[in-house]
């Protein structure tokens, strides 16, 4: 109930613009099920893979199932990838499954500058667009921007450049941090699991460009994470306290539009959702699965 | 009392639903580019290369295979394929 409360804004804007967001979230979550849990890897992989053809954010399960030992669930999602890659050029004529794709690789070529700034539209609000809004005086065309200031420093675009990089690379490799145990071994359990699977979806509407409101619905599972943690296992800590205040926090920020839409030109001015998404990711960092959890394991 | 909790908590998302349904019926969002899209594949016009919305002002970022996978909807009304996209968003939700 609290999950589905925070989430309102992301759940309503997906249905109200027909978004892709909420079923590419299910074939994550449902395939990362049938791999692990069902054994249906044929089945799991197939899903996976049609999210990552769908959108390219889910291949960040690729690295993951290998980490944690699912070869086959692996080899299966990179075959399904194969085959549905290959579709168009099976089914249309004339070499234009090809064409297609090399049209759609220059849209999403992540070294244009385009995808790099990720400033082409103010509603963007990925990784990339909040630090060139911080970086560079005057990006996008916002329409608070003349009214406030959104930059802490003026940086030339190739120090952005770097800068989106160097901070793409240190999300990335956070996910270390949350698998801790040696490579190719199973998660501890499934409380375990599922933290790790909500780092990583968490993390796709930060890596990747083009990223507008309704795709921070991929915040969802780890919003759940924060919820089951705070009203099961309550009284451990005194920062209890303090974690559900941050916790509140970002659900409020994640529902400004919903609860205060006129002022929505000065989030996508200030790019809040990633305010949120980051209360969020430190909530996950401090809040390993409680000794209850470990006692649960399933492996 | 758990179970009387969440069979109130599914009337009401069931309750949404419906209420969504009814009262969006004609709206298609952004699932008005993806159709265009998909009906412009089956007519062998460049997808990347054209503008979509309203306005024409967004560039197309949808796979190839995701807009070949979509075409048989195009084979519909587009307030027909888009409540059957907006039932699929819904079932997705339930499973999540």
């Amino acid at each position: 109930m609290i999950t589905f409360l925070g989430m309102s804004f992301l759940l309503y804007t997906n249905f109200h613009q027909l978004q892709f967001t909420i079923i590419l979230l299910y074939l994550c979550l449902e395939g990362m099920h049938q791999i692990i849990h069902e054994k249906r890897n044929w089945l799991g992989a197939f899903l996976i893979g049609l999210g990552v053809i769908a959108k390219i954010g889910p291949i960040v399960f690729l690295p993951y199932l290998i980490y944690r030992g699912h070869f086959k669930g692996f080899l299966w999602t990179a075959f399904s990838i194969c085959v549905l890659v290959a579709l168009p050029t099976i089914v249309l004529e004339g070499g234009r499954g090809s064409e297609l794709w090399i049209g759609w690789a220059s849209h999403l070529n992540p070294l244009s500058d385009l995808n790099v700034f990720d400033m082409n539209n103010e509603k963007n609000h990925g990784l990339s667009a909040w630090l060139s809004t911080l970086f560079i005086e005057g990006i996008g065309h916002s329409k608070a921007n003349r009214e406030v200031s959104r930059h802490i420093a003026d940086l030339s675009p190739d120090s952005v450049k770097i800068i989106i990089l160097m901070a793409r690379i240190s999300l990335a490799t956070m996910v270390l941090y949350f698998l801790r145990s040696l490579t190719f071994k199973k998660a501890q359990n499934d409380q375990y699991r599922f933290r790790e699977i909500s780092f990583l979806l968490l993390a796709i509407p930060l890596l990747f460009p083009q990223q507008r409101s309704y795709n921070f619905l991929f915040v969802m599972p780890a919003a759940a994470y924060l919820a089951y943690q705070l009203v099961f296992y309550k009284p451990i800590k005194k920062s209890f306290r303090i974690k559900w205040i941050l916790f509140f926090i970002a659900m409020l920020i994640l529902n400004l539009e919903l609860l205060l839409g006129e002022f929505r030109p000065y989030y996508w001015h200030f790019k809040t959702l990633i305010y949120a998404t980051f209360i969020l990711l430190f909530l996950l960092v401090i809040m390993s699965p409680s000794t209850e959890g470990r006692a649960q394991s399933l492996d | 009392m758990h179970v009387f909790n969440n069979r109130i908590l599914w009337l009401i998302i069931s309750l949404l639903a419906i209420v969504f349904l009814f009262l969006e019926v004609n709206r298609l969002g952004d699932f008005d580019i993806y159709y265009q899209a998909a009906a412009d594949l089956y007519n062998e016009i460049l997808i990347y290369d054209k503008l979509y919305g309203v306005n024409g002002e967004f560039a197309y970022y949808g796979s190839p295979t995701l807009t070949l996978l979509m075409v048989p909807l195009t084979l519909l009304p587009k307030v027909v394929a888009a409540t059957i996209w907006k039932i699929l968003g819904l079932f997705a939700l339930v499973r999540v």
